[in-house]
């Protein structure tokens, strides 16, 4: 997933002059030119397809693998895994000088002969520090030109005969699982991030569910690929298949349809150098809880993938996973580990005689050896086993659950090595691959199915599985339905079926197909239809005479065609999808007046919904209307904004009205009521005194405001007498004033 | 056209139309469907409430419906 722009012009202004000097050479610079001339010679030298093409011409072997990975990688690279798969190429000879950062000096020469830029910010021609971590990359008028396919140096290996019973992914069937992926994807509408930047966990959910994966791995022909939605999240991302939207959600840039009219190998190539990049995830499982450098794993596996580029062409030969091991040892063992940021550091021979510095690196290598056994050879196995068997790439030999041999597939040696499979092209004809039986399953036979079949596969039928050679899928009415929602025919479902089918239909199928297709076609719900209302039947037939294209409904309406032209809206027009006129008032006794009758054709269905209809322009709202339509499904919310929205002038539906509708809804509303006797002296000195009193207190429940306190019925005559004797004047009303 | 001033266009109107009579019939007899459906303009035809029809279209396919969704 590119995240640089891959042009050199933004950059080479923050060169230094000995930096351009350098740069400038490919482009026939001389030593003795100034900064300006270089950076002008540069910008030439690029924005000329023929200067391109010579220089081109001119890179050495190790350049030239440098500038085909760079393009299968979309441009640009992660600094440290770029000179560990340069490596791994076999085209980098050995340095002398082992104290050095032999792979940051490796990179600095191509960043030196103006094939690759760092994003490092202050100095785009150097690496920085080491701690820095910058990605480089190089210029897209470059890449333009970039013709050959990526070659590195033969290695090595001694064929073994197939084994017995290798496992083997036919091409069909990776893409088969790939397309599935996209599709619950794209079903799902991608998958959620969160801030953190890991993958929401109820998207993964469904997605597991979605493709029956479990919750820690899947298995595949019995290997164990652990955390598949990570893992493919990630790998899609980073191979440009999906992208983050605005809202956080990793969502595709194409369709499941668009990505199966690629060819298999063009499916497989881009998702298999997005692996290579997806370093939130590892092959091992979970209980294997090692520790290592993240973002090693892409140098491993763009190594991995090196090697497997030079394996020699043996056809059908197996060859031994131990030797494949020990040769990405040979090339980067002294190099690289995945364990550790940087590369292992070789012994201290200062003072030694040469002989004891050949032992000393023979010891170190030796160590090196003992533990990438322990290690990195995990890792290998478990990269052979997950993503390079799920994609198609390698087959397998098995001992006792282990891999112990490996090929390259024909897809393998089409997608690394450039040799062109035989079959899996876009664009070949159909032919028959399936059987659809009675029971309205389909069985597929992935030899000789193509990747629009298995499209076809997917869009009308569900998969209940797959194995090595086979698929099964089912039609239902579910499936049958969706995809005619989607825009299929009965007649093209039927034709495809027939075409891909190696027997005639069944006709039960045929049948079944038929019904379901008819069944259809019975009932149609139109999102956003167009009606014409008319005063009555004899202007609406006057209007069909004179040529309005739509189908007359009731009495007085016609639904007018899709195709028909728009219409001028007419003054008493109603748009549906705009806010609807407010036609309503209402008592808060809920007495609601509909003030326009037939002012558009559903609120006396609203009304009705809610109410007791009393007369032609009259509703009730009762608690059991209003409870009828919750039972229904329908929410008070709804009643609420409905009459907030309908109500003529704006005014708010009326608080008790609305405390009602909320209390008939179930909101508990708790209020007490009950006789009661008060006291009320205005005096603050005589209440206060009264309501202190030791004697008093007793038959007084409590101050409801300065001049007002609650008394005890019973005691209202003890009371009474008290305040009498007291001298008080004792009045028999209170002195209420109403808010 | 000369009689079309007189009609009202009704615009973004979500709608409802059946083969047969009777499947209106069952589906107004349904309290959780009939509660999307504001009238019925002739047998075979309903007023779907505007911004309902995804909540009805859920409903029917639970009912075992598979009706077309044209979008107007």
């Amino acid at each position: 997933m590119a995240t640089l722009e891959h042009r050199f012009d933004g950059y080479l202004g923050r060169l230094r002059a000995d930096q351009l000097k350098k740069m400038a050479r490919i482009w026939g610079g001389a030593n003795k030119s100034r900064k300006d001339d270089n950076l002008v010679l540069i910008r030439q030298g690029l924005n000329n397809p023929a200067e391109v093409r010579a220089a081109l011409a001119r890179l050495s072997d190790l350049e030239r693998v440098a500038l085909a990975l760079l393009k299968q990688l979309g441009g640009e690279c992660d600094a440290n895994a770029l000179p560990v798969a340069l490596r791994a190429s076999g085209y980098v000879a050995p340095e002398r000088n082992r104290y050095r950062d032999n792979n940051s000096t490796l990179l600095q020469k191509l960043l030196d002969r103006g094939l690759l830029l760092s994003s490092y910010t202050y100095d785009p021609g150097s690496l920085g520090s080491s701690y820095t971590s910058p990605v480089v990359f190089t210029d897209d008028r470059l890449l333009a030109h970039v013709t050959w396919s990526l070659e590195v140096k033969p290695v090595r290996l001694k064929s073994l005969s197939p084994p017995p019973a290798p496992l083997e992914r036919r091409p069909s069937a990776a893409a088969l699982d790939v397309i599935g992926v996209l599709q619950a994807i794209d079903s799902l509408d991608g998958i959620g991030v969160t801030q953190k930047g890991t993958l929401r966990v109820t998207d993964v959910r469904k997605l597991n569910k979605a493709l029956g994966w479990g919750k820690e791995s899947t298995i595949v022909d019995g290997l164990v690929f652990p955390e598949p939605a990570t893992a493919f999240a990630h790998a899609l991302f980073h191979s440009g298949l999906s992208q983050r939207r605005a809202d956080g959600v990793l969502a595709l840039t194409t369709t499941p349809e668009r990505f199966a009219q690629l060819s298999y190998d063009e499916q497989v190539r881009g998702l298999l150098y997005g692996f290579t990049q997806a370093t939130e995830w590892i092959e091992w499982d979970a209980d294997y809880r090692m520790s290592y450098n993240a973002r090693n794993l892409s140098l491993a596996r763009l190594a991995l993938l090196m090697v497997l580029t030079g394996l020699p062409d043996a056809g059908d030969a197996f060859f031994s996973l131990d030797a494949l091991d020990a040769a990405l040892f040979e090339r980067i063992g002294e190099y690289f580990e995945l364990r550790s940021s940087s590369s292992p550091y070789p012994p201290y021979m200062y003072n030694k005689t040469p002989a004891e510095q050949q032992q000393m690196v023979q010891e170190w290598r030796q160590k090196l050896r003992e533990a990438w056994l322990a290690y990195e050879t995990r890792w290998l196995k478990a990269a052979l086993t997950t993503w390079l068997y799920y994609l198609g790439i390698v087959a397998l030999g098995m001992d006792n659950g282990t891999p112990v041999s490996f090929r390259l597939t024909e897809l393998g040696r089409s997608v690394l090595q450039g040799k062109r499979m035989a079959a899996g092209r876009a664009g070949d004809a159909a032919q028959t691959a399936w059987i659809v039986q009675p029971n309205l399953e389909i069985l597929v036979y992935l030899e000789h199915v193509t990747p629009e079949q298995l499209v076809f596969l997917e869009q009308h039928a569900v998969r209940v599985g797959a194995q090595q050679h086979t698929a099964q899928y089912r039609l239902s009415q579910e499936t049958v339905y969706a995809a005619l929602e989607k825009g299929s025919t009965l007649e093209g479902m039927l034709a495809a079926l027939q075409t891909g089918s190696s027997a005639p239909l069944p006709q039960n199928v045929t049948v079944e197909l038929r019904e379901w297709a008819a069944r259809r076609e019975r009932m149609t719900l139109y999102q956003r239809a167009r009606l014409l209302e008319f005063p009555d039947a004899a202007h609406r037939e006057a209007a069909l005479e004179t040529g309005l294209r739509g189908a007359p409904v009731g009495e007085r309406f016609v639904l007018l065609a899709s195709a028909a032209p728009d219409l001028v809206a007419h003054p008493r027009g109603v748009n549906y999808a705009k806010p609807l006129a407010r036609c309503l008032a209402v008592t808060e006794d809920g007495t609601v007046t509909l003030l326009r009758p037939d002012v558009d054709l559903i609120i006396e269905g609203e009304l009705d919904l809610w109410g007791e209809r009393r007369d032609a322009t009259t509703w009730q709202l009762t608690v059991d209307s209003v409870r009828a339509a919750l039972r229904a499904g329908a929410r008070i919310e709804e009643a609420l904004n409905w009459l907030a929205a309908r109500l003529t002038g704006g005014v708010p539906v009326p608080p008790l009205l609305r405390a009602a509708l909320l209390a008939w809804a179930g909101v508990t509303v708790q209020t007490h009521l009950a006789e009661v006797a008060m006291l009320q002296c205005a005096q603050r000195e005589v209440f206060d005194a009264i309501v202190g009193s030791p004697a008093l207190q007793p038959l007084l429940r409590g101050v409801l405001a300065p001049d007002l306190v609650l008394v005890d019925p019973a005691a209202v005559e003890t009371l009474r007498a008290h305040l009498v004797w007291a001298g008080f004047d004792v009045a028999d009303t209170l002195k209420v004033k109403w808010r | 056209m000369s009689k079309l001033d007189t009609y009202i266009l009704h615009e973004n109107l979500p709608l409802l139309e059946v083969a047969n009579p009777q499947e209106l019939d069952v589906l107004l007899a349904d309290k959780q469907a009939a509660r999307f459906i504001r009238r019925r303009l002739s047998p075979h035809v309903a007023v779907i409430a505007p911004g309902q029809d995804s909540t009805l279209l859920a409903r029917l396919r639970k009912l075992g419906h598979t009706p077309k969704v044209l979008e107007r």
